[in-house]
This record gives structure tokens, C-alpha cells and sequence, in this order.
């Protein structure tokens, strides 16, 4: 498998780097030559000099056998840019940018990039620590977006089945979190003091 | 006709003084304050000072009513997201780009911006051209 990492800043030295160590086909594309010292030192795969959105630099990066790419330049639009070469005219299967503006992020990712934007996944995670709220996680399945949320369990529940807890939202029971294990709330499984239950909901 | 111009390099100071005695109405929008301040007081057009790629500022200055919508800074970046932006976000008729590096006139056409400019391929193409016609007259004489 052949990856592309546009950008060798801290993220992109770090992601080149684990996914060489891990046996992938690696290209990191920068255009300061130095940033290619923040790789590790047994990095075995592919240093392009160059700007990402030239496409001689794709090209001996090896995009024609190229199977994924990430866009991680600290500029948001040259990361928007590469990935719709990379998609839309290369044909890659798996294209990511990141992109740090929030606004901009869900306007891309409406339009059908896949996308990161660090500023939400850093303000969620600091507004849920902050205020104690549970944590959330989510992911893309098809078009919608599944969340994923921990709950105490209200004592009255204790000792009931899976089946016979009705909510009153939309959600429903995905998994019980017990001492930090997971199983799988099966209908006649019985909630017991002191677990958790993990909570799966449709994101409009 | 509204006419939205993101730079005020040389590029666009130039542009906005060409189109400005048709009667336009321009505005540009530029992240450079010194090129904003020269814009302003040197001709009479609406300068915003912020960056042509940002959603909230584009509809705050009011990118839904241009007719035309020309991106001019010197990065190819940052001129393909702007018409992308003012072409899906925006619905702006038309779009027009330039391209500093003359391999992106057909990604961007690809991408869906209307019209592209490279003026290194305009004028390498037009001494291509006088190459060709200097060959002719040397073959005639």
C-alpha cells in the first residue's frame, strides 16, 4: 500500500514516520527540506522536496500508484487543494485533509472531502473536561454520522434487562461499560451496579 | 455588474483601475493591511480587509450578490477554494481565476472554476508564436 503525506510538519513527520515503522509504502512531500529531519531516523520511505499542489511533485511522489493520502500542510487551503487533485482528478480512494478553520472544514466536508479539523476535536475535548460532561465520540457510517456517548447508570435501572428500558430519546443502549470492558448490550443482558452504558444516537 | 475581486497585489490594484471607469460595482477583499490602505485611498472602490477564503467574511461583504467573481492573489490555493467557495456557497455566475503555475489551468477547470489565467502560458505561448513566424520569414527570405 502506497501512502502520500503532504506536509512533514509535526503531524506529518509523526504519521510518515509510524506508518513506515508499520510497513507502509511511504512519500512525504515538503517544501522546506529541513522539515525532514523530524522524521525518524530509520525512515525507509520516499523524501519529495516541492509544493504539494504541483503535479510533477504528486507525480514523484509516485500518485499514479498511490492507494491514500493525507494533506497536513499548516495551510488549510493548499490541504483542500490537494486533496481534490488527489481525489478528483488522481482518483485516490482514501484522501484526508485537515483543515483548521471549523467554518471552512464544514463546507468541504459537506461537499464531500474527508476532513479533520483539529480546532473542534481540541474544543470538544477541553469544553467536556472542563465541565465534566461525558465523553463523545463519533463516526461516518454511509452519509450519517453516528455519536457515541457514556452514561451513568440511573439506580433505578439496576437489575433490569437491556429490553426493557425504554428511553426517552431517540438513542438507544449500544454497549455496557463495565470496570473498563466493553460488551455488547444484548437484549437480556442485566445492568449491574456500577456500569456504564454506552449510548449510540443518529447525528443530524 | 457587481464585481468581487480577492487581491489587491498588482494584479488586482491594476484590475480594480481598468474596470473602475465601466461603472462597476467592485469590491475586493485583501489580507495584506498596507495594500487595503493604498487600494482605499488611491481609488474609489469598497476595500475589505480579511481573507477572501473565509465564509463568513465573503457573506458579510456580500459575495452573494456579485456577478463576477475574480481571485488574483498569487497563491493558486487560495484563488481555487474563493471560486470554489463563491461558486458552490455563493452561486456566483462567474468565476475567474489566475494561475501562477500554468499546469493548474486544467486542474482548476476541473475543479469548476469558469475561467482560469496563467500569464506565463499566455506569454510563452506568444513567443512560441514569434518563434514560428520568425522561422517563416527566415524561410522566405
Amino acid at each position: 500500500m502506497h501512502i502520500i503525506i503532504a506536509g512533514c510538519g509535526k503531524v506529518g513527520s509523526g504519521l510518515a514516520s509510524k506508518l513506515s515503522r508499520e510497513g507502509y509504502d511511504v512519500a512525504v512531500i515538503d517544501s522546506d527540506e529541513s522539515a525532514f529531519e523530524k522524521l525518524d531516523d530509520d525512515f525507509s520511505g520516499l523524501r519529495v522536496v516541492g509544493v504539494p499542489i504541483d503535479q510533477d511533485i504528486l507525480k514523484k511522489a509516485g500518485i499514479d500508484q498511490a492507494d491514500a493520502l493525507a494533506a497536513v500542510t499548516p495551510d488549510d487551503n493548499m490541504n483542500i487543494m490537494v486533496s481534490q487533485v488527489a481525489k478528483d482528478l488522481c482518483g485516490i480512494p482514501r484522501v484526508v485533509a485537515r483543515i483548521y478553520n471549523p467554518a471552512r472544514e464544514d463546507i468541504f466536508h459537506q461537499f464531500g472531502l474527508e476532513t479533520i479539523c483539529p480546532t473542534n476535536l481540541t474544543v470538544e475535548t477541553i469544553a467536556a473536561f472542563l465541565t465534566g460532561k461525558p465523553f463523545e465520540t463519533t463516526c461516518t457510517i454511509g452519509s450519517n454520522t453516528i455519536s457515541f456517548t457514556i452514561e451513568d447508570v440511573d439506580p433505578d435501572l439496576v437489575g433490569s434487562q437491556i429490553i426493557d428500558i425504554r428511553r426517552k430519546d431517540d438513542r438507544f443502549i449500544f454497549g455496557i461499560l463495565k470496570d473498563g470492558r466493553f460488551t455488547f448490550a444484548h437484549p437480556y443482558t442485566v445492568v449491574e451496579k456500577g456500569s456504564k452504558l454506552v449510548i449510540a444516537g443518529k447525528v443530524d | 455588474m457587481n464585481v468581487f475581486i480577492i487581491g489587491a497585489g498588482k494584479v488586482g490594484y491594476y484590475l480594480v483601475k481598468t474596470l473602475l471607469p465601466n461603472k462597476h460595482k467592485i469590491t475586493v477583499i485583501e489580507k495584506n493591511q498596507e495594500y487595503c490602505s493604498k487600494l482605499a485611498s488611491d481609488l474609489e472602490v469598497a476595500v475589505v480587509h480579511g481573507d477572501g477564503t473565509d465564509i463568513n467574511l465573503l457573506s458579510e461583504a456580500g459575495a452573494q450578490h456579485a456577478d463576477v467573481f475574480i481571485a488574483v492573489t498569487g497563491q493558486d490555493q487560495d484563488n481555487l477554494i474563493a471560486c470554489q467557495l463563491a461558486k458552490r456557497n455563493f452561486h456566483v455566475r462567474r468565476t475567474i481565476a489566475r494561475v501562477n503555475n500554468p499546469k493548474n489551468i486544467a486542474v482548476f477547470e476541473k475543479l469548476g472554476v469558469d475561467i482560469s489565467v496563467s500569464s506565463t502560458s499566455i506569454i510563452a505561448e506568444m513567443i512560441e508564436k514569434e518563434i514560428d513566424f520568425s522561422a517563416v520569414k527566415r524561410w522566405q527570405n
